[in-house]
């Protein structure tokens, strides 16, 4: 990896392996992140975005690799205050007020923000007197990212910030990252939600069983990634290549039952009833990330182990 | 750091119910002891007396343990402990907070002790010796805060509970806060003298008493302290912790 040549990247990570006893949870991942970039970081469950961040944040340790933070190691890095995080299984503490645990955040971090203005940032200005062990799903959210929020970081880490969130919370969530990173934070965060990268980010990391599978803009990995599966009851016609058919990335013929993964389910489509063959029992799906991945991540043979 | 003592001592004070249950306990076993025993003398001191700083020693390990401990364990649960990692607040101020809250939470249960005593038996005590009292308790506290720390770190929930209640009551027993010294055993009486249970009582009836503390005492005491506290910022940088 060449980040020596670049100036001073905000994230770096190098060959970071991590096991949690049998089970490898990162394996060699590589990448750097510059300042004021907004990167997803995407994978199912389980493919090492939650290792990711919490190396990155000194809350585990890489068995071998190196990971930096503003040119620190991350403990000293979170430790200057310049770095603010969501942590997946973060939360807040029971018998204290939303205000008072912003306030708190805002005196550890010597934060710029007012109390009010940070409240207002997060649209908490209503929640202030409200016990934190009182809050719905969405607003404890809004409180944790005033708490990452308060110090105004340099480097901002969200892991699954929007989980279990509706779709009225999420946007006022990142509106909230937006206005904030406004002034070029960079930002690093965890989703499984492909629509979420494309829509927040940048850059995509895509993550897969420890692996980093893909890097590149929203547009080219939802490209990769995103797509519909047709199923029918075909009989194509005999020596056809399904996998030549418009928009077609993927096909299996199980006996009569065709599975076509493709990027354009409109053209695929037209193209199979334009071919004549019979075909019942039409069915359309979209792909879920899982299914996207395993196409993406099965054909490279399996780096060492 | 003061922004974060003075958040963590009014979430303390705002579970009520948790803060009955520390001053009751030990006034209720004065009651049942001092009841009882009202005369005679008790390791060179009344009784009645003896009794109310067995027990205001008991209060001060019971709440120290439990006002720190499961609390501990339950917020780590939450993952508040480890946002409050990633904030800038250092591993040593938060142990310092810590020990603040500790020594400020054994106040309500020692002074509960302290007036029902003097209620019911008015023990004769000059204010000199009330306060060298009140002080030992303060800084004996510190052994058992960071026992509550060390608990609460390296165990979860329910058996950070039963943990801390076995420690509790152990260290009250084999200390001689339940029964007299001279009842125990005889091996653990001899053992006991390492327990910082035993010590803190030691020192608190010498402050009773207008003795000077003994050297051993606050030994033992400073020894649990260093180690228990050192194990607890061992187990908070663990990994994943």
């Amino acid at each position: 990896m060449n980040s020596a040549d670049q100036p001073s990247p905000a994230i770096s990570f190098a060959g970071v392996t991590k096991r949690y006893g049998p089970v490898l949870a990162l394996d060699q991942v590589s990448f750097t992140i510059q300042p004021g970039e907004m990167v997803a970081l995407l994978g199912p469950n389980g493919a090492g975005k939650s290792t990711t961040v919490d190396v990155l944040l000194g809350l585990r340790h890489p068995d071998s690799g190196t990971a930096r933070v503003l040119g620190q190691a991350p403990q000293r890095a979170t430790g200057s205050g310049r770095v603010g995080a969501m942590l997946q299984s973060g939360s807040l503490p029971d018998r204290a007020l939303v205000s008072e645990v912003v306030e708190l955040a805002r005196t550890l971090y010597q934060a710029r923000y007012t109390l009010a203005s940070l409240l207002e940032l997060t649209g908490l200005t209503e929640l202030a007197h409200r016990r934190t062990d009182r809050l719905s799903g969405g607003q404890a959210r809004r409180v944790q990212l005033a708490i990452a929020l308060a110090g105004d970081p340099d480097v901002l880490f969200l892991d699954e910030p929007t989980t279990g969130l509706d779709v009225a919370s999420r946007r006022l969530f990142w509106d909230g990252v937006r206005r904030a990173a406004a002034s070029g934070t960079t930002v690093l965060f965890a989703t499984h939600y492909l629509d979420e990268a494309d829509a927040n980010a940048s850059r995509v990391l895509v993550l897969a069983g420890g692996h980093l599978v893909a890097d590149g803009g929203p547009a080219a990995i939802k490209a990769r990634l995103a797509g519909q599966i047709i199923r029918a009851a075909m009989q194509p016609a005999p020596g056809s290549d399904l996998r030549a058919l418009p928009g077609v990335l993927a096909a299996t013929v199980n006996g009569a039952e065709v599975e076509l993964r493709t990027s354009d389910p409109d053209r695929t489509l037209h193209a199979m009833y334009r071919s004549g063959a019979c075909i019942r029992n039409l069915r359309l799906d979209g792909a879920s990330l899982e299914e996207a991945l395993i196409h993406l991540t099965t054909p490279p043979a399996r780096s060492t182990l | 750091m003061i922004a974060f003592a003075r958040f963590e001592i009014r979430r303390t004070l705002r579970d009520s119910r948790f803060l009955l249950f520390l001053v009751a306990m030990p006034a209720l076993l004065y009651l049942l002891l001092a009841g009882f025993t009202n005369s005679g003398r008790q390791d060179g001191l009344p009784a009645s007396v003896a009794f109310m700083v067995a027990m205001m020693c008991y209060a001060a390990i019971g709440s120290a343990c439990y006002a720190i401990g499961p609390p501990l364990a339950a917020e780590r649960a939450r993952g508040w402990i480890r946002q409050l990692r990633i904030m800038p607040l250092a591993g040593t101020s938060w142990l310092a907070v810590k020990l603040v809250q500790g020594a400020l939470l054994i106040l309500p249960g020692i002074t509960v002790v302290a007036a029902t005593a003097a209620i019911t038996h008015s023990p004769d005590l000059t204010p000199a010796r009330w306060a060298a009292l009140a002080a030992v308790l303060l800084a004996g506290s510190l052994p058992f805060t960071v026992l509550g720390l060390v608990i609460g770190q390296a165990l979860d929930g329910q058996t950070a509970n039963s943990a801390t209640l076995f420690t509790v009551l152990g260290l009250a027993f084999a200390g001689g806060l339940l029964i007299p010294d001279s009842q125990l055993p005889h091996a653990l009486q001899h053992a006991a003298a390492v327990l910082p249970s035993r010590q803190l009582a030691n020192l608190a009836r010498a402050a009773a008493a207008g003795h000077t503390p003994t050297l051993a005492a606050v030994g033992v005491l400073a020894a649990w302290t260093i180690a228990a506290a050192g194990a607890a910022l061992v187990l908070r940088r663990r990994d994943g912790a």
